[in-house]
């Protein structure tokens, strides 16, 4: 069976693609969180309790590429329903980027308390360690349609 | 003459090194997972997904994300060189003319230049030039990828070697370079900074 999507991945298994997808995906949001932790990004920290989030986050890297690992044989050639380097970086980039929604999605709801809307924060990535992302994307649109 | 040298000093590394194969059952596996093509690559754009948020200011997280920025130029970088070096010059795997002990599978592409080994080497150095603390975990990872490789048995130690080195070129291009991409990195930086990431 194959992923009729494009002639290119025809050689793809897909619960191969899946299983990769999945452990970027979970990786990718431990490996968010530690950098959050990190860069004192409190908004878009998944859990208040700063030394329980970072063994979970760190739990979260590791433990999906144990189990990409265990599951099956990975070593499998690209004709043989393996991932060739560029179909690794399609399906990295699908599962870093949903990883990425996700993680700013949840997060701005489970800090939705924690900040109150601040209207004057500037447009950076550094603006989420005093608010939520929504928050931000917010007052974006807020400001736009004032000065409208 | 001179690549005949090569050619037995390249043999004689890869059959001691392979002949250990089977010796250690937990060493074999270990390199099963390093040598596959995911581990190793997974834990680089992980890296650089981990830069894309790190910084303790605004200045900081431009910083970590123009390494990003500059790593994703040395991967098209060091893939065209690799494309280039492939139309020009094919090199048999060694395990179609020496009896080693596969840990992989049986590639059918050119064993020289090593692009996994090319690629991982030009993110890590890129990295390794910007940022020590997170650039030399992963030159140490992508050495023994490296030799992992060998052990084996899917490249001889040359193509490793000058894999290291074209990855390494790579990276110095690019890390002086950086100057002239920056009205690249700019135009990027507009737009996620827009969507309030960068």
């Amino acid at each position: 069976m194959t992923i009729p999507l494009f002639s290119e991945f025809q050689n793809i298994s897909p619960s191969y693609a899946v299983d990769y997808i999945l452990m970027v995906f979970f990786s990718s949001i431990g490996i968010i969180q530690l950098a959050a932790i990190s860069s004192q990004l409190t908004g878009i920290i998944l859990i208040r309790n700063l030394n329980l989030a970072k063994s979970i986050a760190a739990l979260l890297v590791i433990s999906p590429v144990l189990w990409f690992f265990a599951k099956t044989n990975r070593n499998i050639n690209d004709y043989a329903g393996g991932l060739d380097a560029n179909d690794q970086a399609v399906f990295f980039l699908i599962g870093a980027v949903l990883a990425t929604i996700t993680t700013l999605s949840v997060s701005s709801l489970v800090n939705k308390k924690l900040f109150d809307t601040n209207h004057n924060l500037p447009g950076e990535l550094h603006s989420l360690k005093n608010s939520t992302y929504y928050n931000l994307i917010k007052n974006v649109l807020r400001n736009n349609y004032k000065n409208r | 003459m001179y690549f005949e040298t090569i050619t037995k000093i390249d043999e004689s590394i890869i059959l001691w090194l392979n002949a250990k194969v089977g010796t250690f059952i937990f060493l074999d596996n270990i390199a099963k997972w390093i040598v596959s093509d995911y581990f190793v690559p997974v834990c680089i754009c992980l890296t650089l997904l981990f830069l894309w948020f790190y910084g303790k200011n605004t200045i900081d997280i431009m910083k970590s994300q123009t390494i990003v920025l500059n790593s994703l130029i040395s991967i098209l970088l060091s893939n065209t060189i690799i494309f280039t070096s492939n139309l020009l010059y094919f090199r048999e795997r060694p395990y179609e003319s020496l009896d080693l002990n596969l840990l992989f599978y049986q590639p059918t592409d050119s064993s020289f230049p090593a692009n996994s080994c090319t690629v991982t080497t030009a993110i890590a150095t890129t990295i390794l030039l910007k940022n020590t603390r997170f650039g030399l975990p992963l030159a140490i990872l992508v050495l023994i990828f490296g030799i992992s490789r060998i052990y084996a048995g899917v490249h001889y130690p040359s193509d490793i070697v000058s894999a290291w080195i074209l990855g390494i070129l790579t990276a110095t291009i690019i890390y002086y370079s950086e100057s002239l991409l920056s009205r690249i990195y700019n135009i990027i930086f507009k737009f996620t900074r827009a969507i309030y990431l960068s």
